[in-house]
């Protein structure tokens, strides 16, 4: 279903303010100039209003003799900051975004490039954010993306608008995504509006980067894992100097270590993944963009079922090899179209996902076919009205093959559900779901309102959901700023938890109500703070582990997150967050409930040439569901586990230390980034997991890895600081 | 668990499935329609105070101690308790027990690898009854156990190390050995003794039958073979009925048989509450906690020798 909305062409408005450095007074009278020459001048409150031609462009502004000049990507409000008097002429590219939803959180391109621990990878980030759960590196929570107490599965994951089925290759090694082809991270970690859904957690919204320029250029990264590239061309013919109105990007990367080691006591083959990105732009005419965006991802590995260390030798040499293979690729077509007052954007995905796991005569396999489709209408009536509508379907046809022969293979919960539950089937599920949504704006002073309503509705299990939303936004005084958000949420239980072969058809929707408040504040540009409480209430969520039939309670989730960012000089930058929040499900503790987290970050550009930074990050442990107890199973001659209250245990506390430093070595046509990172994690802080003994009588925590390096060298031809 | 370039690491346990170490059901399982546990009871191949024994059917209660009729099929339960009052639990589908199985013993020399590959290849001199493997050697027991059934051992007090071949057989090491991912990290000979082991024959559906087996490694006293054990009476003896006088010693068997005296039948044979007055006694009945060392101690007991 494509719903089709007409358009009028015409320019966009671009707001914002300029200041003056040192104090951050705003600039009154400076005088801003757009791409086509268009001018205006600043309130007095720094404030000014233009019409811009579709991005990107430059934008300038000047004041008393000095000169400040902008690269504009998106037609968001940004902050030009100027210096005072002197003359002096300074080019500086600081553009502050606000995202249109209250407590949405977005990965500047400041904590993209300026956060340590990422190596080369902004998307490992997102744990560095207040409302995510942070889990011990390598552990097998590790890729779950917890938003604000969420269970897994809560949440959603996009890109460019289309739900992705992951973001991470294994256990957060690697994002899906090149660094350079990545444009923002936008996170809602709750109270998202009303253009997303099914969902009763956050949202993640990745968006990729048209390729920009006038020249081809590239580079490529290989670090201590991975090696990769990427190419960005104009296609066409276009003068010197001018943009494309067609463009090409595309990067690869593939992980290398298969290629040295095959295999080991633990791994009969080594892990391997890989991805691929290639996205192609066109801009015929002004308000007319369209992209086509290609997507893979896969990861694999063999490893043994059995725990060695428990196996006989006669068992050694019997124990089954389990191969894990999980790849998916994807098309995404974007239209959109920009008039005097309306955008139109439509998207289209269609996403192949197949996993598939293979244990001697055992197997299972899930292969899934989507189709995706995003309309959404925003049509501005004047300054102070806008609307925005929309809907969105998809329809996936997904087969499910599974054959435990007569077995469960308790070993493999985390990889493969059915064999783990000993289930054999074969069957199809065919869920459709679809949505309407409205989201007015209005404008009333220093006070931005926003309600939306969302009527979504479900094939599976058949049922039908309004559910209404209301953001507001008031600027309190110059640089503090109030954000609310409330709204009534609801997700669909997965196909496969409502199949009668393998779950439950009668379970109900997930639905939530959420609430959130934040307060921003800045002072002189330079320090920035935000507070941001949050309430989650939830009926009929799900409360199982994935290798056990399914089973809902109700949840609730409330905690209160601190941030602040500090600025010196653009050479300096310092981030600090700190979180307390509870998450339960049912009668005891979600899996992702985290009481305490903290995360500081420092990053320092010495020069042009050299960077370092540090990161600290110190979190509650995850819950657990202990083992208490154990039967002997005289068919089997081994134990069965009896656990205790589910959750009801934890690990140690977390706490890591990243270092980072980078050196920019420049040459006339291209520029090489060489990286060294390292991280720092006492083993007291680092348990992974809990392993038991045969009989369960005695238990261990395994311990991760206390130092990682990891070094990288980037080659590339392109402009600016080159990383990854 | 995929640990993607992980050198995570972890403490060895104490406790380990091969060895009878702690408290707790060694083996379980239906004969001749009656339920039956090996309980070890963590201090040696004997017990001072009785273990309880609960069973259940599919939950219901069906009796307690040794010898309990079981009704019918189902999930056979049992709860047994130490006297020191640890609980262990555990289940069984009811099945009747394969036909008893014998155990031969033979004599191998393995030397650095002890791969399956490198152990198959190996030739074994058969043991006669009584007859110990010389210090150095291991011990290689192949059990005639059904098809379809697959070995278990554990040794007593984890005392030597035994090591697999196939699933009916194993040899067993007069030695402890470390593993560490598979590769021999060391190996330490023990000093020449005789080492107990417990053969647990399972199906995988409950038809379990299990037996107790006695391998003797670098001894020089002369060794009596009685139902599979390997006893010291003193001398070597033909096989044949003997009443022993048994005392109390201060060792993994907690027993002492001495004075054996040829006896014609099992006439001679003092009543025991805990013992089938229609056998020659077994050590067996020690091992698992059906008759108690008080019981006795101070008696004399009719062995039969192989």
């Amino acid at each position: 279903m494509i719903w089709l909305l007409c358009a009028v062409a015409a320019a966009a408005t671009l707001e914002g303010r300029v200041r003056l450095r040192g104090d951050g007074e705003p600039a009154v009278g400076a005088r801003v100039v757009g791409p086509d020459g268009v001018e205006v001048f600043t309130d007095e409150a720094g404030r000014f209003r233009l019409s811009v031609p579709e991005p990107p462009f430059t934008l300038q502004a000047s004041l008393d003799g000095n000169l400040v000049s902008a690269s504009v990507d998106s037609i968001e409000p940004l902050t030009l900051w100027i210096a005072r008097g002197d003359g002096e002429t300074e080019i500086v590219v600081e553009a502050r975004r606000q995202s249109p939803h209250v407590a949405a959180q977005v990965l500047d391109r400041e904590r993209v490039e300026k956060t340590p621990g990422t190596h080369d990878d902004p998307i490992r980030l997102l744990q560095a954010l207040p409302g995510v759960a942070q889990t011990a590196e390598y552990s097998p929570s590790a890729g779950d993306l917890s938003l604000r107490g969420a269970e897994p599965g809560e949440s959603r994951v996009y890109l460019d608008g289309v739900p992705i089925p992951y973001l991470y290759h294994f256990q957060q090694y690697a994002s899906v995504i090149h660094t350079r082809l990545l444009d923002e991270v936008a996170v809602y970690p709750s109270t998202p509006g009303a253009a997303y859904g099914d969902s009763v957690g956050g949202v993640v919204a990745v968006s990729t980067r048209a390729p920009a320029g006038t020249v081809v250029h590239g580079g490529f990264n290989v670090n201590s894992i991975m090696l990769g590239g990427y190419v960005q061309a104009p296609l066409g013919d276009q003068k010197e100097g001018e943009t494309s109105t067609h463009a090409l990007s595309a990067s690869g990367r593939r992980s290398y270590l298969d290629l040295v080691e095959s295999s080991n006591d633990q791994y009969t083959v080594w892990p391997a993944f890989w991805d691929y990105l290639g996205r192609y732009d066109r801009r015929p005419k002004p308000g007319l963009r369209q992209s086509a965006l290609l997507i893979g991802a896969g990861d694999s590995y063999g490893r043994y079922a059995g725990d060695t260390a428990k196996l006989d030798p006669v068992e050694q040499a019997d124990n089954p090899d389990f191969r894990f293979e999980r790849a998916y690729h994807g098309l995404i077509l974007t239209d959109q179209r920009r008039t005097a007052g309306d955008t139109v954007t439509q998207t289209a995905g269609l996403v192949y996902d197949a996993a598939e796991g293979t244990l001697g005569p055992a197997s299972e396999a899930r292969h899934e076919l989507g189709l995706f489709v995003r309309s959404e209408w925003r049509h501005l009536f004047n300054e102070d009205l806008s609307l925005g509508v929309g809907g969105d379907a998809s329809l996936r046809q997904i087969q499910r093959e599974a054959d435990a022969a007569d077995r469960a293979w308790t070993e493999l919960r985390r990889e493969s559900p059915l064999l783990s539950r000993g289930l054999s089937v074969d069957e199809s599920l065919r869920p459709i779901n679809g949505a309407l949504w409205a989201e007015p704006r209005l404008h009333l002073g220093d006070l931005v309102v926003q309600p939306g309503l969302r009527l979504e509705g479900w094939s599976l299990p058949g049922a039908v959901a309004a559910q209404p939303r209301l953001t507001l936004r008031y600027e309190l005084a110059e640089d503090l700023r109030l954000r609310g958000a409330v709204g009534q949420y609801a997700q669909a239980p997965t196909p496969e938890n409502l199949s009668a072969a393998t779950g439950d058809p009668d379970l109900p929707l997930t639905r939530s109500q959420s609430a959130a408040l934040g307060l921003d504040a800045a002072v002189a540009g330079r320090l920035e703070f935000g507070l941001d409480g949050y309430a989650r209430r939830i009926q009929d969520g799900l409360d199982a582990d994935p290798w056990q039939a399914p089973a809902v309670a109700d949840g609730t989730a409330y905690g209160l997150e601190l941030t602040s960012r500090y600025r010196l000089r653009e050479r300096f930058f310092a981030y600090l967050s700190g979180v307390v929040a509870r998450s339960t499900r049912g009668d005891h503790p979600g899996t992702y409930d985290q009481p305490y987290a903290i995360s500081a970050v420092a990053s320092w550009d010495i020069n042009d040439r050299w960077n370092l930074g540090a990161r600290y990050r110190y979190a509650a442990g995850q819950p657990f569901t202990p083992t208490l107890d154990a039967l002997y199973d005289g068919d089997s001659d081994t134990y069965l586990p009896i656990e205790g209250e589910r959750n009801s245990a934890r690990l140690p506390d977390y706490q890591k230390v990243d270092l980072h430093v980078d050196r920019d070595l420049i040459f006339r046509r291209w520029r090489v980034n060489l990286y060294a990172e390292a991280w720092y994690v006492p083993a007291a802080n680092n348990y992974l997991y809990t392993v038991y003994s045969y009989d369960y009588s005695e238990s261990a925590q395994v311990v991760g890895p206390a130092f990682v390096p990891c070094s990288a060298c980037a080659p590339s031809s392109e402009r600016g600081r080159a990383q990854g | 668990m995929l640990l993607l370039l992980l050198t995570a690491c972890q403490e060895p346990f104490s406790v380990e499935r091969h060895d009878l170490g702690p408290f707790r059901v060694a083996a379980l399982g239906v004969l001749d329609g009656k339920a039956r546990a090996a309980v070890w009871s963590g201090e040696g191949l004997f017990h001072d105070e009785a273990p309880r024994l609960a069973w259940s059917l599919d939950g219901a209660p069906i009796g307690e101690g040794f010898d309990v009729e079981v009704p019918g099929p189902g999930r056979l339960g049992l709860v047994v308790t130490s006297p020191s009052g640890a609980v262990e639990t555990a289940e069984v589908t009811v099945a009747e027990a394969p036909a008893p199985f014998e155990i031969t013993r033979a004599a191998v020399s393995l030397g650095e690898d002890l791969s399956l590959d490198a152990r198959a290849a190996l030739e074994a001199r058969p043991l006669s009854p009584g007859e110990a493997a010389a210090e150095g050697e291991a011990v290689r027991l192949v059990a005639a156990a059904p098809e379809g059934h697959r070995l278990r051992w554990m040794t007593a007090q984890g005392l030597g190390t035994p090591l697999e071949l196939d699933d009916h057989t194993v040899d067993h090491l007069g030695e402890e050995v470390v593993f560490d991912d598979g590769l021999v990290e060391s190996r330490t000979a023990l000093e020449p003794q005789v080492y107990t082991l417990l053969a647990l024959a399972i199906d995988g559906a409950g038809s379990n039958r299990w037996r107790w087996i006695d391998v003797a490694i670098g001894t020089s006293a002369p060794l009596s073979a009685v139902g599979g054990h390997l006893l010291d009476l003193g001398e070597a003896l033909a096989p044949g009925l003997y009443s022993v006088q048994v005392s109390e010693a201060d060792d993994l068997r907690g027993l002492r048989f001495s004075d054996p005296q040829p006896v014609p039948d099992l006439l001679a044979e003092m009543a025991l509450p805990c013992a089938d007055p229609s056998t020659a006694f077994d050590p067996a009945w020690l091992n698992e906690g059906r008759c108690l060392r008080s019981d006795v101690i101070g008696l004399r007991l009719i062995l039969d020798v192989q």
